[in-house]
């Protein structure tokens, strides 16, 4: 079993999907994914070859990154700053 | 005019300096005599010469009393995503700024500056947190000296976005998100925000719009925005003309409208897609409207990485390869590869047939002298022609030119 990512919908209509273990994309036909899937949406997959062959939705990690993200955006924004603006 | 035509063992093989088109929304079409030489520069790349043509269009004396020091734009070859560098420097003090990151499995941005001797880099912005823009920025901050990073404000819960923050913040670099209407001075560069006003749309049309202006020479870049983010920024009535556009979304039909480019009038075009991408880009209709438009297209497939040098007041096209951009889909056209000849489509004028131009077909129609890959489509959709003379009709086809087909004596009406 792999993490994998679902960073984007393309203007081809598929899914792809990131598997940061294999430093690999993957692009899916997007009916093969759970339906309740969106970009954001992180997977356990299983791979065969170059095609993954099963979908799970991680919800657990989905949420765990989500808040991760949040936190640092958060921290970040506070304090943001350009030293180029023109004022 | 001057006009230096030498043979060198430059890495580059095509370059062409224009005369800046000025600022504003008043810009002018290219005259006849730059079309001329944009015509030789594609000339010059079908041929499998080292061939390097420069048009000096500038009094050599008021070049010597510009402000602004030459200034680089880099867009980066990094197959199917985008990055792009742009440097200049200013007395003694050399700025940087890199517009998105690359993909993101990838280390050839990294490579790319380091090759560059860059160090320092004055701002990364990240259009938007799709993969293959906000790829390397972890890496890129973890080698070079980033002073600050922006992004649009959106959030990605993907491995490499949220090891894009930590860097960031374990780095203290700054973090900004410019709002539409910010302005900012990088040195000499001036940069404008257009979009996005807020992040109502969807990612793509979430992206970063960014104009530069260097001295009378502007450049925008759009991201990923599709038709969507094109019409916000038409019916907010930013100031679009920029005589270098990167083209959107990697060249997909989705954006690139011709309301959006009748606003940006581009002198040059340029898109970043890798060869034979899974998407198709980039898609004829978006090469079509740009060719309508008049604009000079280079595609990083198949031109590696283009630079485009200006002094603020004209600029030149270098590119790394000889490319010829696909007009079709690839998996069409490795469909109907065997069936055309192109080494044969470049004879050069002896090979005296007459090619008629109301029934020949476009690899014949490339014989004649002033017509190539990008030309022989224009010709063929305004047949039928009355006379050889109506090749006119032709964009980038005067009087100049009409005079070397008919030298060239090949062109004909009729069998």
């Amino acid at each position: 079993m792999y993490s994998a990512y679902l960073d984007r919908f393309t203007d081809n209509e598929k899914a792809l999907l990131l598997v940061e273990e294999l430093q690999k994309e993957f692009h899916v036909d997007i009916s093969t994914i759970p339906s309740s899937s969106a970009p954001g949406t992180w997977f356990l997959v299983e791979i065969q070859g170059d095609e993954i062959t099963s979908f799970q939705i991680d919800e657990g990690k989905t949420a765990e990154m989500k808040q991760e993200v949040n936190d640092r955006l958060h921290r970040l924004k506070s304090k943001k700053n350009s030293r180029f603006k023109r004022s | 005019m001057i006009k230096k035509i030498f043979t060198s063992l430059y890495l580059f093989a095509g370059l062409l300096i224009f005369a800046g088109c000025g600022q504003g929304t008043t810009q002018p079409t290219i005259p006849d005599n730059v079309n001329d030489d944009l015509e030789l520069v594609e000339e010059e790349t079908k041929d499998e010469q080292r061939e390097v043509v420069e048009v000096d269009v500038s009094d050599p004396v008021e070049q010597q009393k510009l402000p602004f020091s030459k200034m680089k734009v880099h867009y980066i070859d990094v197959g199917q995503a985008d990055a792009t560098l742009i440097e200049y420097s200013q007395g003694e003090e050399a700025f940087a700024v890199l517009i998105d990151t690359g993909d993101w499995n990838s280390t050839e941005v990294v490579s790319y500056l380091q090759d560059q001797n860059i160090t320092d880099i004055d701002i990364v912005a990240v259009t938007h947190p799709h993969a293959d823009h906000i790829g390397q920025l972890d890496k890129i901050i973890n080698t070079f000296n980033v002073a600050e990073v922006w992004m649009n404000g959106e959030t990605s819960e993907s491995q490499v976005f949220a090891q894009s923050l930590a860097v960031i913040e374990d780095n203290n670099v700054d973090y900004y998100e410019p709002e539409v209407g910010d302005v900012f001075d990088i040195g000499p560069l001036e940069l404008a925000v257009l979009h996005p006003q807020s992040l109502a749309g969807d990612t793509n049309n979430n992206s970063l719009a960014i104009r530069l202006q260097y001295g009378d020479v502007s450049f925008l870049f759009t991201g990923d925005s599709e038709e969507d983010a094109e019409s916000e920024m038409l019916s907010r009535g930013a100031n679009l003309q920029a005589d270098i556009l990167q083209v959107g979304h990697h060249g997909s039909k989705t954006s690139t409208t011709d309301r959006f480019l009748n606003a940006v009038k581009p002198d040059i075009a340029i898109y970043s897609a890798s060869v034979d991408n899974q998407y198709g880009h980039p898609h004829i209709e978006t090469i079509n409207r740009l060719k309508k438009s008049g604009a000079l297209v280079y595609g990083t497939d198949a031109h590696g990485t283009v630079i485009v040098e200006t002094d603020g007041e004209t600029f030149n096209v270098q590119t790394n390869n000889q490319g010829t951009i696909k007009h079709t889909p690839p998996e069409i056209e490795t469909e109907v590869a065997p069936t055309p000849e192109p080494k044969k489509e470049v004879q050069p004028v002896s090979s005296g047939t007459c090619v008629d131009i109301n029934s020949a077909s476009e690899a014949e129609i490339q014989r004649i002298i002033h017509i190539g890959p990008a030309r022989s489509q224009d010709l063929i959709q305004l047949r039928p022609y009355q006379s050889v003379d109506d090749l006119s009709k032709i964009k980038g086809i005067g009087p100049a030119r009409i005079a070397d087909i008919l030298a060239q004596g090949i062109a004909c009406i009729g069998g």
